[in-house]
């Protein structure tokens, strides 16, 4: 379970990364630790896909998010009588 | 309009009621949810009208109410997320790449992989409704407004920890629900 552990230190180390540099300390353990990890090494290839397909996700506008007639009358009604 | 007894309703929504939506959209990706949020909001504007001073555009004033509801509930959400959170340090043996098949950086896209990338983004849609709530605001407020950790943990009344550690758990639990998608 130590490595497990490990690799989950250092891809939340990776993460950390995302947000602010690291302490040299940090630095030199998950570049120490990403030169020999497989695992690693796919969780930050593919959170970096996931970073774009987020990204890309919640670029879309939806252009059909729109009330329809009907429920623009119940909101009227309904603010009328808040008033 | 300075206060209720000035205030076109009717204009109010014509005017306002379909941007507000579209913006709620696209932070919530929950059409019933935005829907209740610009209600509460164009309540909220009507009973405080007074205070909203002329130095901004009405709309811009309606957005930031929304915006404050929309982080109001994403902060009250329950953050238990009983699940185990990922078997992706479990798997022995594995090199860890689960994406590879999908989603590939292309300089020529052709029309499978228009399909592709609008069957990823639907999947991605789905699995991004599986969060907790909180946890969806963390990563709006983290991919689509690009907000830096210092707001985020501001709006959402959290450590940097607690979002370093959102975000990678997130990005388990978006990564194990995929992969069971494609394994179907």
């Amino acid at each position: 379970m130590g490595a497990v552990r490990k690799c989950e230190q250092i891809t939340l180390l990776y993460e950390k990364a995302n947000f602010l540099a690291l302490s040299d300390e940090d630095n030199a353990e998950l570049k120490m630790h990403m030169d020999k990890c497989t695992k690693c090494n796919g969780y930050i290839e593919d959170s970096k896909k996931l970073d774009l397909w987020l990204k890309e996700r919640f670029a879309e506008v939806d252009a059909s998010a729109n009330f329809t007639a009907e429920e623009k009358q119940k909101l009227k009604e309904s603010l009328n009588t808040t008033l | 309009m300075t206060n209720n007894s000035e205030i076109d309703v009717n204009a109010l929504v014509d005017d306002h009621s379909d941007y507000l939506l579209s913006f709620a959209m696209s932070k919530l990706k929950d059409l019933d949810l935005a829907k209740d949020l610009v209600q509460d909001t164009l309540v909220s504007a009507i009973t405080k009208l007074e205070t909203f001073e002329k130095r901004s555009k009405l709309r811009t004033w309606l957005t930031s109410i929304l915006n404050r509801k929309i982080i109001d509930h994403w902060r009250k959400a329950e953050t238990r997320y009983t699940d185990p959170v990922s078997s992706f340090f479990q798997q022995e043996g594995k090199p860890g790449h689960w994406l590879d098949s999908k989603g590939k950086n292309k300089t020529l896209e052709t029309i499978e992989d228009q399909i592709s990338r609008e069957e990823t983004n639907m999947e991605l849609a789905d699995c991004l409704g599986k969060l907790p709530d909180k946890w969806k605001g963390v990563v709006a407020s983290k991919y689509l407004e690009e907000k830096d950790s210092e707001e985020i943990c501001k709006d959402f009344e959290i450590t940097s920890s607690n979002l370093w550690v959102i975000i990678h758990r997130a990005k388990l639990v978006l990564r194990d629900c995929l992969q069971n998608k494609w394994e179907l």
